[in-house]
């Protein structure tokens, strides 16, 4: 704001200011900032908040639907009393693998939606004459959908948890039993969602047709792990062409939870290929950073 | 065009176009011959609406729009007659710009080997730049190109959807130069812009559109003296602007009187009776008149006034 | 109006558009899955291939995934591009019976998944089975032509008929085609993935073995037919009354 210059008491002169366009040399919140409010706007998204009522749907739909089993699980033991509190029809190590077409599907419906409809209408241009970098851009979208997917997973396995806790006949016998599996839920949900989603977002940062993009993410799971399963399962392969196993992201899944819950592994890739699950779940884990530096080297090359 | 055609007309009568709750269109009625007719509107006026009534792409949620007495939605026959020049800049981006125009002939059933593509590009100057891929044309280029594959067929409507946008100036003029050798041939022509200079020079007649219904039609200037209830601006060069002024102030039909650099604007709410009156006073003042010009009869001003109505 | 020496240029453009582009390497790719996973049995399965295994292969990955998916990227990008993009208008704004133009772009994407999916499933079922079971090859390869064709024209009008058509197929193939008509076996004439493995099981005759099913090859190929029409009929009645204002 201009300050009037000549404010005296009791002179007569007058002044008339210039109210157009002014520079800011203020403090400027810089990258880290851009970076968080990328992330954070990224999140909202997501689910749709932000977006209007339609956007909503697919998250909140496949949200939902993720949380029900669960729900129900725990409705179930409780409905069935304390005596039945060790038969529950679904574990926490087996969460994952039961819902992971919804997994797949919360993917499909997002990773188009975040990255698609910057490169459609050309905002790339306006993010990177930004403060932000384009590996920041990267790295916040990439978070964003992770964050998200994490988020949906880990409530219904919490709910889990819970209900493991309180149907159980004494409170501390409850504890004991769900407490060692926190860190397990929590390492395998951040894993799946990352690799899920690092998946996704590759095939998204390529297609910019949203559209395409989720039709391509879902034939990439759908044939990824169906040609897989037949091959491994039906062929009876000899090393080291069994290894093909391991680009079943449904398998990738399986035996992640196996590993980190220290059981055996259920898909039937995972048992067909005899292969250790410790070995799927370290594709896994690979699979999620690989996908990550594909994604920062794609938009550290693409045209803005 | 082919002389033993038929003139032909186009039809608009008491049409309206709505979408749920928006109506688009409202109420419009028109009919053009053989010229040049400049649709004018703000944007979000209805403007693209009505063109694509005319042209048959959208059905007339009531009333009709005819070419030659008959229905353009959901005839195809009628795109014989009638080119359309779209303001979308999509086309076919893997196709060069022959290959386009050569698309549009072969689809309206020319016969190979007329020549009727080379005439069209050559029309629209893009005979030089015609085998490469469309997508690598400029934004004016594209326009050229959708221009010569909607003339390819020498048809007797042509509707264009604002057919000057991202042409540069020398463009513009060739294009305005071609629009009118065309209307003189005989062929209804109707543009949309929102440029005022743009339809100023090449239209006939103006239809105006104000939020989906016709504000004005016919041609500007007899526009402007329908609009009575606006004082009209003359401005006056003369041998004494003041000594006029002091006969003007006194007239009743005189508005309002202006001094500007050596000129004298005037405003009067009566325009017959001043012009009438003018000349008898400046004589008995004693001053010369050397130019007597309206202020505002520009397209411009009928247009804001129109508009703010 | 003009007949059918439009469908000429239509189709050429078509091919253009469709096939021109990156995107049709993708669609090859999908298309050819069969044939490497044949290629990986071959050359590195334990207990050598067989023909149950080659029908379990057809049954569960071809005709379940690989053909609905490969019909479903080709038949709703033939138009499905043209109007999401406005192009669209170039064509409609011809005096062409909107017939040819649907027909044009069913014939082009249906040409194009037969060629890819014939292949693939004619080179893979060699592959597999040698020459030992040449009546279970035929019947595969006329199976899915079969089911390619009817697939594509659907999405095709599906596309004209909503700009949502990827996901529309997809609910199609996965919901009422893989969960519902399997379950629910009185829908499962309504299920193109039947008819085709009718026509299959039909022509392979006794080399069907657990492809054969309760629906005889006259009626999967009746079927076929009458929805690759009825899909073209609609598909031509929508197009006709098609409106396009200036936002698309």
């Amino acid at each position: 704001m201009a300050v009037p210059p000549d404010l005296v008491a009791g002179s007569a002169t007058g002044s008339i200011f210039d109210l157009g366009y002014r520079g800011y040399d203020g403090p400027r919140l810089g990258r880290r900032h851009a970076i968080s409010s990328l992330f954070a706007q990224s999140l909202k998204w997501t689910f749709g908040i932000g977006r209007g009522g339609r956007a909503k749907i697919a998250p909140f739909a496949l949200a939902g639907l993720t949380l029900l089993p669960a729900v129900l699980a725990v409705g179930i033991r409780a409905l069935a009393g304390p005596a039945t509190a060790r038969v529950s029809p679904i574990t926490p190590q087996q969460y994952l693998t039961f819902v992971q077409t919804f997994i797949a599907f919360f993917v499909t419906a997002q990773a188009p939606e975040l990255l698609g409809r910057d490169q459609r209408y050309h905002v790339l241009t306006l993010y990177f004459s930004r403060a932000l970098e384009r590996t920041d851009y990267a790295l916040a979208k990439y978070g964003a959908l992770v964050c998200a997917l994490a988020l949906v997973l880990l409530v219904p396995q919490a709910v889990l948890l819970l209900g493991i806790v309180f149907a159980s006949i004494d409170l501390g016998a409850g504890l004991g039993e769900a407490l060692p599996l926190v860190l397990p839920v929590l390492l395998s949900t951040v894993v799946a969602a990352a690799f899920f989603s690092g998946i996704g977002l590759v095939i998204a940062a390529f297609i910019p047709r949203r559209a395409f993009s989720a039709g391509a993410i879902v034939a990439t799971f759908l044939v990824l792990s169906g040609v897989v399963q037949v091959l491994v399962v039906q062929g009876r392969l000899r090393d080291p062409l069994r290894y093909v196993a391991l680009l079943d992201p449904y398998a990738l899944l399986d035996g992640l939870a196996a590993t980190l819950f220290g059981e055996a592994g259920r898909n039937v890739t995972v048992t067909g290929s005899g292969i250790d699950p410790g070995i799927f779940a370290a594709g896994a884990c690979v699979v999620a950073v690989a996908a990550l530096i594909v994604l920062v080297l794609r938009y550290r090359r693409i045209e803005a | 065009m082919s002389g033993t055609a038929p003139t032909p007309t186009v039809s608009v009568s008491a049409v309206a176009k709505w979408y749920g709750n928006v109506v688009a269109v409202n109420d419009v009625t028109f009919g053009l011959e053989p010229g040049v007719t400049g649709l004018l509107g703000p944007n979000g006026a209805g403007k693209s609406t009505l063109l694509h009534l005319v042209a048959g792409l959208l059905r007339p949620s009531a009333g009709s729009v005819s070419v030659d007495g008959r229905p353009t939605f959901g005839d195809p026959a009628v795109y014989r007659r009638v080119g359309l020049v779209p303001e979308r800049e999509a086309v076919f981006p893997y196709l060069t710009a022959r290959e386009f125009v050569r698309l549009s002939a072969q689809l309206q059933g020319l016969p190979l080997g007329t020549g009727a593509v080379d005439r069209a590009l050559g029309t629209v100057e893009l005979s030089m730049a015609a085998d490469r891929e469309l997508a690598t044309y400029s934004k004016g280029m594209r326009q050229r190109a959708k221009v010569a594959a909607a003339l390819v067929h020498d048809p007797a409507v042509l509707v264009l959807d604002e057919p000057f946008n991202g042409m540069d100036p020398r463009q513009r003029l060739h294009m305005m130069a071609l629009l009118r050798a065309l209307a003189d041939e005989g062929r209804v022509i109707l543009f949309s812009s929102h440029i005022l200079e743009e339809v100023e020079r090449v239209a006939e007649r103006v239809l105006v559109v104000v939020a989906g219904r016709l504000a004005a039609s016919g041609d500007f200037r007899e526009i402007r003296r329908l609009m009575t209830d606006r004082p009209h601006s003359f401005t006056l060069r003369t041998s004494d602007d003041r000594a006029l002024a002091g006969q003007l102030v006194g007239r009743p039909t005189v508005s309002g009187l202006t001094f500007e650099d050596g000129r004298l604007d005037v405003r009067t709410a009566d325009f017959a009776t001043f012009t009438r009156e003018l000349p008898v006073l400046a004589r008995d003042a004693g001053v010369s008149i050397f130019e007597l010009a309206p202020a505002d009869e520009s397209l411009e001003s009928v247009f804001d006034y129109l508009v703010r109505r | 109006m003009l007949g059918a020496s439009v469908l000429g240029p239509l189709v050429d453009l078509t091919m253009r558009g469709l096939l021109g582009r990156r995107r049709i390497l993708l669609v090859g790719l999908l298309a050819l899955a069969p044939v490497g996973v044949a290629v990986v049995l071959v050359v590195g399965g334990g207990l050598g291939t067989t023909a149950q295994l080659t029908r379990q292969i057809y049954d569960s990955l071809v005709m379940t995934t690989i053909v609905p998916l490969v019909a479903l990227i080709l038949g709703t990008t033939a138009i499905g591009a043209e109007i999401d993009d406005g192009t669209v208008v170039h064509l409609l704004t011809k005096p062409v019976g909107r017939g040819w133009i649907v027909l044009a772009k069913m014939l082009v994407a249906g040409t194009a998944g037969v060629a890819l999916c014939g292949t693939s499933v004619l080179v893979a079922g060699i592959l597999l089975v040698r020459l030992d079971a040449p009546g279970l090859v035929l019947g595969m390869l006329v199976g899915a032509v079969v089911a390619v064709i009817a697939y594509t024209a659907v999405f095709v009008t599906l596309s004209v008929w909503t700009g949502r058509a990827l996901i529309a197929g997809l609910a199609y193939v996965l919901l009422w085609e893989g969960v519902i008509a399997s379950v629910f076996s009185g829908t499962r004439l309504l299920s193109i993935r039947e008819y085709g493995l009718a026509v299959a099981a039909g022509i392979a005759g006794p080399e069907a073995g657990t492809l054969a099913r309760d629906v005889p090859l006259a009626t999967g190929l009746v079927l076929a037919a009458v929805v690759t029409t009825v899909a073209f009929w609609l598909g031509a009645r929508r197009l006709a009354r098609f409106e396009i204002s200036d936002a698309g």
